[in-house]
């Protein structure tokens, strides 16, 4: 997979432009959810004095990094180095929620081994044997890190371990 | 010197073969500890507590006490190989400490790690040992309103260490001030941005979201580029610092000792607080301020010494007053209180064996950790041989099961990826994490200061200035300002004049 | 004549040992009778909704101890931290599983605070099912030696915030015992204080120690060092009778002149609800035991909590729990806190 069409040369200024904009709706958010918790009370500051700022703030720096950024005339430059490389990525989270959903109902030790599997054949294609094997290995050593050197108590699956 | 025969006394204790053994074995956990992406002192204590129910007092303390010491030097090591922090108080490392990484000085760096960490852990015993009383009667003064002013200032130091756009680390500083008040409010039980959740009520894990900023988002920017030729790693040069690097790591090895030990003393600041505070002065200092984040060795040698030299200063107050610092202070407390000791200003003369011997394992401890990670450089750069397709899956892993087995709570996994996928959209959008960490960090107390002194004042304002060591601070905070303004007045107006004469310039 | 004296008293000390040992025996082969079968095979889990190092974790740990060594099985512990208790209290509630082999430790009036005001319909006290109580700490106000309010009772200070409101300052951690204690005095007497809030007891310690609030509220055995150097100085306890450690304060009842200011942490030890029977029975059976040996009432004592005082099994724990619950409820529908 080579480099993106050219439409997404000017990637990296509309997604600068997005995320300005993103601000500013959060730095309002904020704001109003703030005002919902007291601003102010007997005691002093509230509970959302502090959030209400600091969404003005987010609000307010947002706006002026959106008007910075409009203004600008930057080379085009792209969001993404490659498509390759955001798959890369997108592979690389879907192993982490992968491994944030198996952990608790696999147990750790089949949920790692798992996972490791798939990121160890995610940037080459290795062979399964040899990416297994390491798999388990490096999970087993965590294991023994972890469970018995450390004591932790990792999750333990429908296999008891 | 009565210490001084104290300490000797302190020496006595623990020059046997069971404290010895406990100091290294403490030593060798809290260094794995801090190695560990994730699991940190706190929770290692947490772990190892019951270990130490059958074994006595004093050798209970010098194993606990070694394994939060050793995590400060452990830390730095992933900090530096691999740009992911192994605990809170590392993250700065990571900024100067990975990009000297890549220009093959792996092996200085580690080395002025190690030497900052054992030179700022043993001044501060020093400290420790010749000026508590002095020390705690000062620590004790700082109340509500001088910690506002210490926290303002730590807010002010920020700018300094803005390398970018000001504007976005404005932002990423106020981002980080409302990711902090996700929870519980702690000054009336209020919960804010909870929406229901249970697992928010305590807010966000630091350590999760610290994982996820620097540990995940780094592992998603190299998967980007890994097909540009590796990761760029240069051929290691030489495992020592050499001499022009340990000249220049010097002074700021000495400023980082005694502003980690300042800060380490007061109760809530800490070696998270004083390594971002040293790297911000070092910065400032510097007559090269534009060099650091692409490898300045100060910037490694004064944050690893402020976080070592922290961990003596959080020692005072538990030792002298039983006054807990931090968590990891509150829990050597409580093993003590397991085994039977009393702490308290009695703990001096009613147990002397623990106090000076807890003081003396200190400096033993530092030279075992030198004598101990000094050859381990050697090995760690080994790792950097490995290729990195095989070695993100592993540092992936480990970071995932370290933040995991903080609270034992699969929220904090989700925590940690979901701030990794913000932290790399950041850092690709051009924003700077460690303002947003350092605001993280500090946003509470901050707050929590704020409003108890207003609280105390009867929300009077008067209170911030009639207060001596407040007032002081804060005219401080003022004056860093201006001198900011300035600098950036004078740099604005020479920027404008150079850029008369070019046509184009692209947006920061 | 010394000789015999000697005799006499090494007799009766190994009369006490021997005693001592049976009991353990006694309770030991009680239990061994007791045991169902396949269980335990895995360690037991001592669940602490608050941070290691603190009151609750230290009883805990204590407690683990002696469990562990009547049963000859394995007990840790483990904390589940964060939004001061509700998330281990949620845990323990509606996730814990109810094989036997999760207990909590947990005190009133938190527990009860959690329900009903935080939980949400989320879950109820039902849900944990008491094995037993453990021991009891009440709070206390406590000043320095050394500052203005040093000569004064609790008395003293109450009049003197009356008379001056906003004058006196009193540390507190907010939303909790603590805050309802203060609130709960200056509804009886007129007083207004200035309640600083801060995240539990030790850090109101240091403030107080500092000279920042003139008042702090705490347990005894956060300020204990401080007690035993004389820096410190309890003014009134807040239970229903004086304290055996602090002999000379008197009960906020006392000297006041009221009748419902006890507030005291309630530590006791439950089970998620459906754990089977023959384990309960097990579980209550080992941590009577356990409350029964001396030797942990002494470590207790030596913290300054109160314990050895009453032996609460299951179900009397449950009722008093109950009857806390209700006068609880009814608390805090006065104050305006729920039922809103």
């Amino acid at each position: 997979m080579g480099p993106l069409p050219s439409c997404y040369n000017r990637g990296m200024r509309a997604a600068s432009l997005i995320s300005d904009a993103a601000w500013v709706l959060l730095g309002l958010a904020v704001c109003i959810y703030a005002m919902r918790l007291r601003l102010w009370d007997a005691a002093g500051p509230g509970s959302g004095f502090l959030p209400f700022l600091a969404g003005l703030v987010i609000a307010g720096t947002g706006l002026g990094l959106l008007a910075r950024e409009w203004a600008a005339r930057p080379a085009g430059r792209p969001f993404w180095s490659d498509a390759a490389g955001r798959t890369r990525v997108a592979l690389v989270i879907v192993a982490l929620v992968a491994m944030a959903l198996l952990m608790p109902r696999l147990g750790f030790l089949l949920a790692a081994v798992l996972v490791m599997t798939f990121l160890l054949g995610l940037t080459e294609r290795r062979h399964l044997g040899s990416s297994v094997a390491l798999a388990v290995a490096s999970s087993v050593f965590i294991y023994w890190l972890f469970a018995l050197l450390l004591q932790v108590r990792l999750p333990q699956g429908l296999l008891g371990f | 010197m009565d210490a001084f025969h104290h300490l000797i006394s302190g020496f006595a204790v623990i020059l046997t073969p069971a404290n010895l053994y406990y100091c290294l074995l403490g030593s060798l956990v809290g260094t794995l500890v801090g190695v560990l992406p994730g699991i940190g002192p706190l929770a290692a204590l947490s772990l190892l507590l019951p270990v130490t129910f059958n074994i006595p007092a004093t050798s209970s303390m010098v194993m606990l006490s070694a394994i939060f010491y050793g995590a400060m030097y452990g830390g730095s090591t992933t900090s530096i190989l691999v740009n992911i922090p192994g605990e809170a108080a590392s993250v700065v490392t990571c900024l100067d400490g990975h990009q000297m990484a890549k220009a093959g000085r792996a092996g200085a760096a580690l080395g002025i790690a190690a030497f900052g960490s054992f030179i700022a852990g043993t001044l501060s015993t020093v400290g420790l040992n010749v000026f508590s009383p002095v020390l705690v009667t000062a620590a004790l003064s700082f109340g509500p309103p001088e910690y506002f002013a210490l926290m303002t200032l730590g807010f002010v130091v920020t700018m300094f260490m803005v390398s970018g756009s000001m504007l976005k680390a404005v932002l990423m500083i106020a981002l980080g001030i409302v990711v902090s008040t996700v929870g519980m409010d702690v000054v009336n039980g209020v919960e804010r941005f909870t929406f229901g959740s249970v697992n928010l009520t305590g807010g966000f894990d630091l350590v999760a979201v610290i994982m996820g900023t620097f540990g995940v988002s780094e592992i998603l920017m190299n998967m980007e580029q890994l097909a540009r030729g590796e990761v760029v790693r240069a051929k290691l040069r030489g495992l020592l610092p050499t001499l022009a690097e340990w000249r220049s790591a010097a002074l700021p090895i000495l400023r980082g000792s005694g502003l980690g030990f300042a800060l380490g003393i007061l109760p809530g600041a800490g070696p998270v607080t004083a390594s971002f505070v040293s790297y911000a002065l070092e910065r400032k200092i510097s007559r090269h301020p534009e060099r650091f984040g692409t490898g300045v060795i100060e910037g490694v040698a004064g944050p690893e010494a402020a976080n070592n030299a922290a961990v003596a200063g959080a020692m005072i107050p538990m030792l002298s007053l039983g006054l807990p610092s931090n968590a990891v202070t509150a829990l050597l407390l409580g093993a003590l209180i397991i085994h039977g000791v009393q702490p308290g200003p009695l703990l001096m003369t009613q147990h002397p064996d623990i106090f000076w011997g807890v003081i003396a394992s200190l400096y033993l401890g530092n030279v075992l950790l030198l004598v101990l990670n000094l050859p381990l450089i050697g090995i760690w750069v080994q790792f950097l041989r490995i290729p990195y397709r095989i070695l993100f899956p592993l540092i992936l892993l480990l970071t995932v099961v370290g933040t995991y087995a903080a609270n034992l709570n699969i929220f904090d996994v989700w925590v940690m990826i979901g701030f990794g996928v913000l932290g790399y959209l950041l850092v690709k959008l051009g924003y700077e994490l460690g303002p947003f960490i350092l605001a993280l960090v500090l946003g509470p107390m901050f707050e929590q200061a704020l409003r108890q002194s207003l609280i105390m004042s009867s929300r009077s304002m008067l209170i911030f200035v009639t207060r001596p060591i407040t007032a002081a601070i804060l005219a401080l905070c003022v004056a860093a300002v201006i001198l900011f303004l300035r600098a950036e007045w004078a740099r604005h107006r020479r920027a404008v004049a150079a850029a008369g004469d070019v046509t184009e310039r692209e947006s920061p | 004549m010394t000789t015999i004296r000697s005799l006499v008293a090494a007799l009766i000390l190994l009369l006490a040992l021997a005693g001592a040992a049976a009991a353990q025996g006694d309770a030991r082969a009680r239990l061994q009778a007791l045991k169902p079968k396949d269980y335990p095979t895995q360690p037991i889990e001592f669940v602490v909704v608050y941070p290691a190092g603190g009151g609750m974790d230290v009883t805990a740990r204590l407690l683990a101890k002696y469990v562990e060594k009547y049963i000859d099985h394995r007990v840790i512990v483990a904390n589940r931290t964060g939004g001061a208790g509700l998330i281990g209290h949620t845990y323990l509630a509606t996730q814990a599983k109810n094989d036997g082999y999760t207990v909590g430790i947990l005190v009133n009036p938190f527990w009860a605070e959690d329900e009903l005001v935080r939980a949400k319909g989320k879950w109820t006290i039902k849900d944990m099912t008491p094995l037993g109580f453990i021991n009891y700490d009440p709070l206390t106000w406590v000043v320095t030696t050394d500052g203005a309010l040093k000569d004064r009772s609790v008395k003293d200070i109450v009049t003197l915030a009356r008379e001056k409101p906003g004058t006196v300052k009193i540390a507190i951690a907010p939303d909790g015992a603590f805050q309802f204690l203060a609130e709960a005095v200056e509804a009886a007497t007129g007083a207004k204080l200035v309640k600083v809030p801060f995240q539990g007891g030790a850090p109101g310690i240091t403030a107080l120690v500092g000279n920042h609030v003139d008042v702090a509220t705490g347990f005894l055995a956060e300020y204990r060092g401080h007690l035993d150097a004389g820096k410190v100085r309890p003014v009134a306890v807040a239970g229903a009778e004086r304290s055996a450690f602090l002999p000379q304060t008197p009960t906020f009842n006392e000297a006041l002149g009221v009748k419902d200011l006890v507030w005291t942490a309630w530590r006791f030890a439950a089970v998620p609800k459906g754990v089977p029977d023959d384990r309960l029975r097990y579980l209550e059976a080992a941590i009577d035991a356990a409350m029964h040996d001396r030797e942990l009432v002494e470590e207790y004592r030596k913290l300054g909590v109160i314990a050895g005082s009453q032996y609460l099994k299951g179900k009397e724990t449950a009722a008093e729990i109950e009857r806390f619950h209700q006068a609880h409820k009814e608390f805090l529908t006065k104050t305006g806190r729920i039922g809103r």
